[in-house]
């Protein structure tokens, strides 16, 4: 059966010189988004306890577990001492 | 694990998706201005990173909060939000088999009063659309390959 003409989108993407950035900055987000919410969940914080103890909004906590946002060192570093966490252990690739 | 998107035969005789359909929009086109080119980019790397995140995942449910199951449906749903879109990827899971990407939306934004009831009530329905989708693919098993 013949198929309907699609655009790969991803290959045509994939030839723009900033593609790979982008990817790379997207699961980056995705691999701190997952870190923070096992962390969190696992120590049955509320994302309004995280909040107040790393000193910042619950909206803020929300926007990076859902990978909406990419976090400064300054956020990420209060949320993860708010967290007990003194280390940090992140796979980048 | 294969990554296959659920097909159906269009009244042109033509195996269409859509979820390949819903992709569609984000097509880099000749006309397109250079920053456009660079926004779209953006997105659909960003598209990218989430279907390799849920491939890696083998597909799985139960990844709050970037995927998880529909309620009480047996359909994942895939969260993305890209600049000032809530992008809503529909699939479901054969175990060690397939990721069956079903179909994908833009979720509206709750920022008017009174305005969840509405938005849920919509996407009540795309689900029920997306749950005949996944019965026509279980009973024909049309499908196109995707490749990210």
């Amino acid at each position: 059966m013949k198929t309907k003409k699609y655009s790969n989108i991803f290959t045509e993407a994939e030839k723009h010189p900033k593609a790979k950035i982008y990817l790379e900055d997207a699961k980056a987000r995705i691999r701190l988004a997952e870190a923070i919410h096992k962390e969190r969940t696992y120590q049955s914080l509320s994302m309004a306890d995280l909040a107040e103890k790393a000193e910042t909004t619950p909206a803020v906590i929300s926007r990076i577990e859902h990978a909406q946002v990419s976090a400064g060192i300054d956020i990420i570093t209060r949320i993860f001492l708010a967290l007990g966490k003194t280390e940090l252990k992140l796979k980048f690739a | 694990m294969d990554l296959f998107c659920y097909a159906f035969k269009n009244n042109k005789g033509e195996l269409e998706s859509p979820f390949l359909e819903y992709l569609e929009k984000y097509a880099i086109e000749k006309t397109d201005s250079e920053e456009k080119k660079r926004k779209k980019v953006k997105k659909i790397m960003n598209i990218k990173a989430h279907l390799e995140y849920l491939f890696t995942n083998n597909g799985k449910y139960d990844l709050p909060p970037i995927v998880q199951k529909y309620k009480n449906r047996e359909i994942g749903i895939l969260k993305i939000k890209e600049s000032d879109k809530l992008i809503r990827i529909a699939f479901f899971t054969k175990i060690d088999k397939q990721i069956i990407f079903l179909n994908a939306f833009d979720k509206p934004k709750l920022y008017e009063k009174g305005k969840k009831q509405k938005v849920d009530k919509m996407i009540e329905k795309i689900l029920d659309q997306v749950e005949n989708f996944k019965l026509n693919f279980l009973k024909d098993i049309v499908y196109i390959p995707l490749n990210i």
